[in-house]
Formats: C-alpha cells, structure tokens, sequence
C-alpha cells in the first residue's frame, strides 16, 4: 500500500465520524408528541 | 429627526478641538427604554470606543460632535447584538421582517420608529434585542 | 381562535426570550389527553452541533407560542425536564402512530399528528390521522389524511385514543377549513358546559 494513502484513510475515516455525530445530533434534536394523564390538573380544561 | 442609515460612517469630531476621533460605525440601544444609549466610533488602527449619548452634541448632517469633555468609553463587556439587520419578532411569536432603519430623536436619543422590511413599529412598542430577534409589544 | 398548528411543525420552533434571545429549540411536544392541554415541551439546543438540553418548558411559562418562535419571559422559566414528562411516561405517551377508534367501537385510522391551538391557550383541538376508508359514509371526501375535532371525552389508552363518534361528521382538509369545523363542533350542542345531553346534530 502506498504511503500516502495513510493520510486520504484517515481523513476520510474523520469525515464519516464527524457525519455520523452530526446525524446523530439531529436525530436526538427531533421531537416527538407525547400523552400524559394528570388527572389532578384537568380541572383546568374549563379556563378559555 | 435622523435616521441610523444617515449616521452611520459619519465623522466624529470633538467640539473643542475638532479633532476627529473616528467614524461612527454603529449605534447601541436600551430597547425596554426605546431609546439609544451610545455611538460606537472606530478610529484609524484604533478599537471601537463607546460614546455615552449625553457626551453627543450633535448629530448633523454631515458630523457628529462630542463635547469637549468627553470620556471615551470601552464598548461595554458582554454581547452587543446589532439593530440594523436583525429579525423582528412580535411578543406573540410571530415574525415582521428585519430592521431596515431606526429613526430617533438626535438630541435625546429616543427611538421614535423603527423601519422594517414589513413597515414600521413605533419605538416605544421595543421589548428586547437579543441575539435572535428585536422583540415588539404586539399591538 | 387563534392559528392552528400541527405538535411535529412545532419540533425545531426556537424559544426566545422577550429580551430576543433564542435559549433552546423545541423537541417533544407533551399534551394532557384528557385535559385536551399542552402541558409543556421538552427541548433541545440550537445549532448542527446540539443535542437535547436538561430544561424542559412548562406551559404555564410560556408566554405566546406562535408561527415563528415561543415566547418566554426569561432564561428563568426553564425547568427540569420531570417537570413536564418523566421518563416512563414518554415512553408510554407516543401518540403519533395511535390507533383512533370512536367511542362506538370505530377504528377510523391512525394518528398523523396532533393540531394545537396557538397564543396563550396551549389548547389540543383534534388530530390529522390516516383514515381507514372513507371516513364519512355517501360523502365526496376522498383524502384520507383528514383533521377531526378532538372533543371533550378524549380518552388515550396505550396506544390508542377515542374520540366522539359524531367527531368524525365534522373533519376537514386542511387546517384552514379545520377551525371552523372544530367551532361547529363545539357548538352542535355537547360543548355546553353544564353536561347538556349530547343531542345529534343535524
């Protein structure tokens, strides 16, 4: 294997790790829409 | 009544010696007060100094004039979030365009209107400028 | 009443202070079924390079959510994240996906999303869901991703929630025509709030 091609391996093994934590991140960003029941609170539901 | 597009890059001389001190590249506002607080003058080769709003005495055409006795400040610590440029966002969430201009009241320094993209906002409806948006009381 | 907005739009919304700063954007959005509320919102951080934050944002502190960014008063009203949902009740909660049935036994469809009411009521109004078939029997609807009102009797179960029967002779298209829809919902006589009897509507 030639030399050089040491430096292009490791640069592009940086360039798929930063990728991948970068969509990681995003994917840990999204949200979802989540239920709850707080029956002592409903009595709110009469307000506007 | 002057406009920051009309003051920005005009020379600041001090009345004493008329000595020009710089150029005005920017200046800084209390939004909850509606009104501005300094100018921002840069030099040649210099920082950017603050000049508190009661050291001004005038803002004209074609200068601004300081008074004599006059202390440069340092351009106080912390972020300084710029006006020209910035999102408008109303307190319900919503958003009205970016500053275009700032209208004010030379000798107190009191915001009077604030031209958007979208129109303008009075100066007394300003809540707050903040890195994201300048925050108006909706009406 | 004010615009109406889909929970997964909202993910992303960046929360600013009245001061303009934006401290954080939103991640899960977090109702109270049979309160028909936004309780609050999860959050994450700003930028490519964030991932959630430990504060979450009680309804009670918000201050507007609009179409561009929620509004709070300051940094300060930020909570930490039990406050709004714990753990386990996230990962029971997930609504989007629920079977819909009617309280007549129906499945009508799926859960697609969950419309709220924007400004200072944190109000659920309804849902868009994945209709089964053609949700309104001899009508000319042919879409079948559709707004229903959500009614006052919601009940989620598991992985299912229940709406009114008759809530499925008042859905829309979009969320423009939605509003009114949801209105006259409201107003075909179960709305009353001294338990009138449900009478059907005409």
């Amino acid at each position: 294997m030639s030399w050089w091609l040491w430096p292009v391996l490791v640069v592009a093994a940086v360039a798929l790790l930063s990728a991948l934590f970068l969509w990681v991140q995003a994917r840990r960003r999204a949200g979802t829409v989540i239920a709850v029941q707080r029956g002592g609170r409903s009595g709110e539901r009469g307000a506007r | 009544m002057t406009s920051y597009a009309q003051a920005r890059g005009l020379p600041v001389v001090t009345l004493g010696d008329a000595r020009e001190i710089g150029e005005l590249t920017s200046l800084a506002l209390d939004a909850v007060a509606g009104r501005l607080t300094h100018v921002l003058v840069s030099g040649r080769g210099r920082k950017e100094t603050a000049v508190a709003w009661d050291a001004l005495h005038a803002v004209g055409p074609d200068a601004v004039l300081v008074e004599p006795d006059f202390r440069p400040e340092s351009v106080p610590p912390g972020p300084r979030h710029e006006a020209l440029g910035s999102r408008v966002l109303s307190e319900d969430g919503a958003e009205h365009g970016a500053v275009q201009d700032l209208v004010f009241d030379p000798s107190t320094g009191r915001i009077e209107t604030v031209v958007t993209t979208l129109g303008e906002v009075r100066g007394d409806r300003l809540l707050g400028l903040g890195d994201f948006a300048l925050v108006v009381r909706a009406d | 009443m004010n615009e109406l907005m889909g929970a997964r739009e909202l993910c992303g919304r960046p929360v600013v202070t009245l001061g303009g700063d934006a401290v954080a954007q939103l991640r899960d959005t977090v109702f109270d079924g049979p309160a028909g509320r936004v309780t609050g919102f999860t959050l994450s951080g700003r930028g490519l390079l964030a991932g959630p934050l430990r504060k979450s944002l009680p309804w009670a502190a918000v201050h507007a959510l609009g179409r561009d960014a929620v509004m709070i008063r300051g940094q300060e009203v930020l909570v930490e994240p039990s406050a709004v949902v714990a753990r386990k009740e996230a990962a029971h909660g997930q609504v989007l996906g629920a079977r819909v049935l009617t309280d007549a036994g129906t499945e009508i469809g799926v859960v697609l999303d969950v419309v709220v009411e924007g400004g200072r009521s944190g109000r659920v109004v309804g849902f868009r869901i994945n209709a089964r078939q053609s949700l309104v029997m001899g009508s000319r609807r042919r879409r079948r991703k559709v707004f229903v009102p959500r009614g006052e009797t919601l009940a989620v179960s598991g992985r299912a929630l229940v709406v009114p029967a008759d809530a499925v002779r008042f859905v829309a298209d979009d969320l423009a025509g939605f509003a009114a829809r949801v209105e006259a919902f409201r107003a075909r006589g179960g709305a009353a709030p001294d338990g009138l009897e449900k009478g059907p509507s005409a």
